[in-house]
């Protein structure tokens, strides 16, 4: 199936500042895609120019099959694209703003538009201006979702939508996954919630890519594991690079495997590189913690001048 | 196109209360025009204090700012330089975007504008023809201005960054035409004058910009330019408009020439004869270097009575006789070296001379200037140059091209003393508001409603200067005198501005003819206001047009002005040793030279007297001379005369009253009507008899009459011209009319009431740079008016200590109607000595002492 967003090479500066750099990613169709990444990543800058608000300064991005560049009304009314720094009309009262935007939109469902207001309880005659920031932000995401786009864009999407509401929204959107094909390309620090959407996982640092797959394939790979030594000794040298954040607490060490494949495999690398090693312990890993300890790693070998320690699949 | 409605309707509802406002605006501006509130009325004077006045001046201002903010908000809420707005990520065209904001400018901004001033105009009953047309000067106006700050706008993608975009460009432009300037100044290019007083080339000029900003704005949106790129592309436009108005004056909108048609005019050939005159060395560049100057008069024969021509220098250069040096003639523009002349400049402010030319049947210009030959004082070229300056005994000649400006004086029409009377005229209407007739003159308030259309502003004033704009003047006939009454100063019209006709097109003009004002003949009495008329005069455009123009070769150091000093002055004046020595230089004529010959002479014979500034004896040998001459060449001697002034025209007066002989008598009598100055060679010769038919005929000239003539009326004994006197008299009250008068003693009586109104109507008005009207006090004293001393006194007492060392007038006042007992000859005539003497007096121990006809203390 061919990607709905296709990323090659994509670099973006801001005078001196490397936003993103040398970006290949694909969006599936028909699935969730996470982007992830610690603040100043790149995510925004990469979604900016996937809706062609920012202009590459090299690398090609198809959207929908078309040039992010040439994106024009007939792509538009196929993308539904959410950012927490959108512009809205603020002096627009919400009924006036959801008619002009019905105009727009030959495809608008009036339906849906009812069903979205009811579930989002949005006040039709105040004004866009004088509404919280989640009420704005449902707002935007009636504006955007109405159309019954087949591809939705969000940035930070969730930021002050209370938690009934981010409930709904995401349930509402896992529906319209799967009923209809949307494909969903989503930038969050809500890793809990993201978790819950997210078909796949792309985690973007400092304008890198670090990984990007599936969330099942990415959380069998990762393990939390802790291992208990016979007598308290330093940390091992010459651990594997994939054994994420390792740390030594008297006789228990502790790291991430990031290329966790089963129980005997692990056992016979802690054979080799732990010497002393009396028993261990590996747990499957939440999506947070996941990306906790890959920004940890990211943090350390940006520190040391190494490169990442997760694959890109 | 549904989604152009779609942001037409966003767009106003977003901005639904300037829009509100704006319409209120056009609608108060439309009722305050058409007089729904009432008169907002103002004088000449401005609208300062007055509310409501102030109110409907500002209209015009509020309306031009709302124009431009609702342009500015409807484009910079969706600016197309903003690739992260909100319609950035929706399915809008940029052409419905376009046609929306389009939509709404043209509809709701530009054509608000235009459907107020075709409703005004057809309300005001002005002819559809104007109508439309002012409707499509309107439309081409504002759309211009409303697309060129719509253009603008869009180059920014918010207000705050269009503000600097502004100040960024206005620099700019300051930086760039103060460049020009610099260059102008210190560099060695000549930079024409932009001239952007005419509709067609500051259109051009703007559709020229506003395409530019068009293509820049389009192309920056593509290219995604950030601010410095944007503003950059702003400046390189500037400059290059700038440079197209300056270095390259290319005009696609060619004005073309009035349709009142064309005169027959000899200038039209092409050439024109010049003769220089004044030509002076001196410091005469703006840096105070050397530099020569000369005037050209054009040989204007032939030219109609009714028509004005302002010059203008364009060019030329000066040439060495007989080799191959040659002096280039910068025009006026470059600053370092002026061609500059005006012919007949500011004569739209002589209403009496618009009559001449209208009613009268005289010409326009005094009759100096339109003699038929050269004119030595008629400052029509003005010339200087420092590159290489002609040597003294250099024989040059030049050669050049002026400019033209033709104009034609026109009745209007007349307007009955009747409140309500009204006159149209294509897109004016003149009405006669209010008529006051307290007092012994009347008071009018005259109304103008004028379309004046901006498109043809340029054909009646481009290149003439601010004061040929004032096109029109008002005269009182009164008809059994055949003589007009005349306002002060009241030929003021409303100027054409910026479009926009409706924002101001009436003026109320207040003109008072008062009997016993200066400007009055005598008092008007009710049967004079019961036939008198008002007499609208107007100035039209007729062509203009460049003429070549060239002399004979002449020598500089032969010309009385060229001593190494600066422009001569009073204390500068050529030495009488120096003048004649030139005297005796010059080759008088033999009784059979040529007229061109004779002319020479006599013009050289002026120069010298005019720069010597002082009256020549009678028993001079210049006398004797032009005596001797004067009966052989008597046509060019009165043409000679009738260009010379002063002391010129004195010792001419008296060449010809001592050289004339009897045979001389008619034609000396035939010219009387066209120079009445003769009449002193007349009274000199004895031939009152056979000049009478003409005397009779120069009452009915209308006009001031000089001293002489005056003089000259008074000894003929003809009691048919004193009721002309005394109005003369009146008009004018002098001293020595006074003196003339008082020896006829008919008019004793007459004259006590003429004094005794003078007095009474003296201005009572302290002006600040002149204490007293000399003329009106000396002629009060000298008469014997009681009250005078005690009235001079009280106005003294509000002078200070510098005014009291200044007051030439009253000095002169004092010195000529009161016996200033003890004071020394020199004394007399230093205003601090007289005044603070006076000051000193008790005016109520002054009597009148009819024998010496003065003032003398108790």
């Amino acid at each position: 199936m061919d990607p709905i967003i296709e990323i090659r090479g994509l670099r973006k500066t801001f005078r001196r500042t490397v936003a993103v750099e040398g970006l290949d990613l694909d969006v599936p169709e028909g699935a969730i895609t996470a982007f992830l990444g610690p603040n100043g990543a790149g995510k925004t800058t990469t979604i900016k120019c996937v809706l062609n608000i920012l202009a590459p300064d090299s690398g090609t991005i198809r959207v929908l099959g078309c040039d992010s560049r040439c994106l024009g009304p007939a792509q538009f009314c196929r993308i539904g694209y959410v950012s927490e720094n959108q512009e809205l009309p603020l002096w627009m009262t919400v009924d006036g703003f959801l008619a002009y935007c019905r105009a727009m939109y030959p495809s608008w469902d009036a339906g849906f538009e009812a069903k979205l207001r009811l579930q989002f309880d949005l006040p039709g005659c105040t004004k866009l201006g004088a509404l919280s920031r989640g009420m704005r932000m449902k707002a935007a995401l009636l504006s955007s979702l109405a159309y019954r786009p087949g591809l939705v864009v969000l940035d930070e999407p969730f930021t002050g939508l209370d938690p009934l509401v981010r409930d709904e929204f995401i349930r509402g959107l896992l529906e319209l996954t799967e009923d209809e094909g949307w494909s969903v390309f989503i930038s969050s620090h809500d890793i809990d919630e993201v978790e819950r959407l997210a078909d796949r996982v792309a985690i973007l640092d400092r304008g890198r890519l670090r990984l990007a797959e599936t969330t099942e394939a990415l959380q069998a790979r990762f393990r939390r594991v802790e291992v208990v030594l016979d007598e308290s000794a330093p940390l091992p040298p010459g651990l594997p690079s994939t054994w994420l954040n390792p740390e030594m607490a008297v006789r228990t060490l502790r790291f991430v495997d990031s290329a966790y494949r089963d129980p005997d495999a692990l056992t016979a690398a802690l054979a080799a590189h732990v010497p002393g090693a009396r028993q261990h312990h590996a747990a499957p890993m939440p999506l947070r913690e996941i990306f906790v300890a890959l920004a940890r790693s990211y943090k350390l070998d940006g520190l040391h001048g190494n490169g990442g320690c997760g694959g890109t699949h | 196109m549904r989604l152009a409605w779609n942001q037409l309707r966003k767009d106003v509802h977003l901005t639904r209360v300037p829009l509100g406002l704006w319409l209120g605006f056009l609608l108060l501006d439309l009722g305050t025009n058409l007089g729904w509130f009432g008169e907002f009325t103002c004088d000449r004077h401005g609208y300062t204090g007055r509310v409501g006045a102030m109110g409907a001046a500002s209209l015009p201002v509020w309306l031009f700012l709302f124009e431009m903010i609702l342009c500015l908000v409807v484009v910079l809420t969706d600016s197309p330089s903003r690739s992260d707005g909100f319609l950035a990520t929706r399915p809008v065209p940029a052409r419905d975007r376009f046609l929306g904001k389009l939509l709404y400018i043209g509809i709701l901004v530009v054509g608000m504008r235009v459907v107020q001033e075709v409703v005004y105009l057809g309300a005001s009953g002005i002819d559809g023809g104007l109508v439309l047309r002012a409707a499509m000067e309107t439309l081409v106006v504002h759309a211009l201005l409303c697309a060129g700050n719509a253009v603008f706008a869009s180059l920014w993608r918010d207000p705050k960054q269009f503000a600097a975009g502004l100040l960024a460009s206005g620099l700019s432009l300051a930086g760039i035409w103060l460049a020009v300037a610099t260059v102008a100044l210190l560099g060695p290019w000549h930079i024409p004058e932009p001239e952007l007083d005419e509709p067609g080339r500051l259109l051009a000029a703007a559709t020229m910009l506003v395409a530019g900003l068009a293509l820049l704005c389009r192309h920056a949106v593509r290219e995604r330019w950030g601010f410095g790129r944007r503003a950059a592309g702003v400046v390189v436009l500037e400059g290059a408009v700038s440079a197209i108005l300056l270095v390259w004056p290319w005009y696609p909108f060619a004005v073309a020439p009035g349709a009142g048609g064309v005169e027959p005019m000899p200038l039209r050939a092409g050439t024109a004869a010049v003769s220089p005159t004044g030509i002076r060395f001196g410091a005469m560049t703006h840096r105070g270097t050397p530099g020569v100057s000369l005037n050209l008069a054009p040989d204007l024969s032939g030219l109609p009575s009714t028509c004005e021509v302002a010059w203008r220098g364009t060019g030329g250069r000066l040439l060495a006789s007989g080799g191959t040096r040659g002096w280039v003639v910068r025009p006026f523009a470059a600053p370092r070296g002026p061609i500059q002349g005006w012919r007949g400049g500011f004569v739209s402010q002589r209403e009496m001379q618009a009559w001449n030319a209208c009613l009268g049947g005289n010409m326009l210009f005094r009759a100096d200037h339109v003699s038929g030959t050269a004119v030595p004082d008629a400052a029509a070229g003005w010339l200087a140059f420092e590159d290489g300056l002609p040597a003294a005994g250099d024989v040059v000649s030049f050669s050049g091209s002026m400019e033209a400006i033709l104009f034609r004086w026109e009745l209007v029409g007349e307007l009955a003393l009747a409140p309500g009377s009204d006159l149209v005229d294509g897109a004016s209407r003149w009405t006669l508001v209010a008529a006051d007739r307290s007092g012994e003159g009347v008071n009018l308030a005259v109304r103008l409603e004028q379309l004046t259309l901006w498109s043809s502003r340029g054909q009646q004033t481009s290149g003439t200067g601010p004061p040929i704009g004032y096109s029109h003047a008002l005269l009182l006939r009164l008809p059994e005198r055949a003589v007009a009454v005349l306002p002060e100063g009241n030929s003021l019209v409303p100027r054409a501005t910026l479009a926009g006709h409706t924002s101001r097109p009436r003026v109320l003009l207040r003109c008072g003819f008062q009997g016993s004002a200066p400007s009055g003949f005598r008092p008007l009495s009710e049967e004079d206001l019961e036939t008198a008329k008002l007499v609208v005069l107007r100035k039209r455009f007729t062509d203009r047009f460049t003429v070549a123009c060239g002399t004979g070769p002449f020598r500089v150091p032969g010309l009385p002005g060229d001593e190494p000093a600066t422009v001569a002055s009073a204390g500068e004046r050529l030495p009488r040793g120096q003048l004649d020595a030139r005297f005796a230089e010059l080759p008088v004529p033999e009784p059979g030279a040529s007229r061109d010959e004779v002319g020479r002479y006599l013009l050289a014979v002026i120069r010298l007297l005019d720069a010597h500034e002082r009256p020549l004896p009678r028993d001079h040998t210049l006398c004797f001379r032009l005596a001797e001459t004067a009966g052989a060449h008597l046509p060019v001697f009165l043409e000679a005369t009738r260009v010379a002034r002063g002391f010129s025209r004195q010792t001419l007066l008296a060449a010809l009253a001592d050289g004339l002989r009897e045979e001389h008598r008619d034609g000396i009598v035939e010219a009387l009507p066209s120079l009445p100055d003769l009449l002193v060679v007349v009274l000199e010769r004895g031939w009152l008899e056979a000049a009478r038919p003409a005397l009779e005929k120069l009452l009915l000239v209308p006009g001031p009459l000089a001293l002489e003539c005056f003089r000259a009326l008074a000894w003929s004994g003809n009691a048919v011209v004193y009721p002309r006197l005394l109005e003369e008299f009146e008009r004018a009250p002098s001293v020595d009319r006074y003196d003339v008068l008082f020896r006829i003693p008919d008019l004793r009586e007459a004259l006590d009431a003429c004094v005794q109104r003078i007095w009474a109507n003296r201005p009572r008005q302290m002006e600040r740079y002149q204490l007293l009207n000399r003329d009106v006090y000396a002629v009060a004293l000298r008469h014997g008016c009681a009250d005078a001393p005690a009235d001079i006194a009280r106005r003294l007492h509000e002078l200070d200590e510098r005014e009291m060392r200044t007051d030439w007038a009253a000095t002169d006042a004092i010195r000529q109607g009161v016996r200033i007992p003890g004071m020394q000859p020199r004394e007399l005539h230093d205003p601090g000595c007289v005044l603070s003497w006076f000051r000193e007096q008790d005016p109520d121990t002054f009597r009148y002492d009819p024998v010496r006809r003065r003032f003398t203390q108790r």
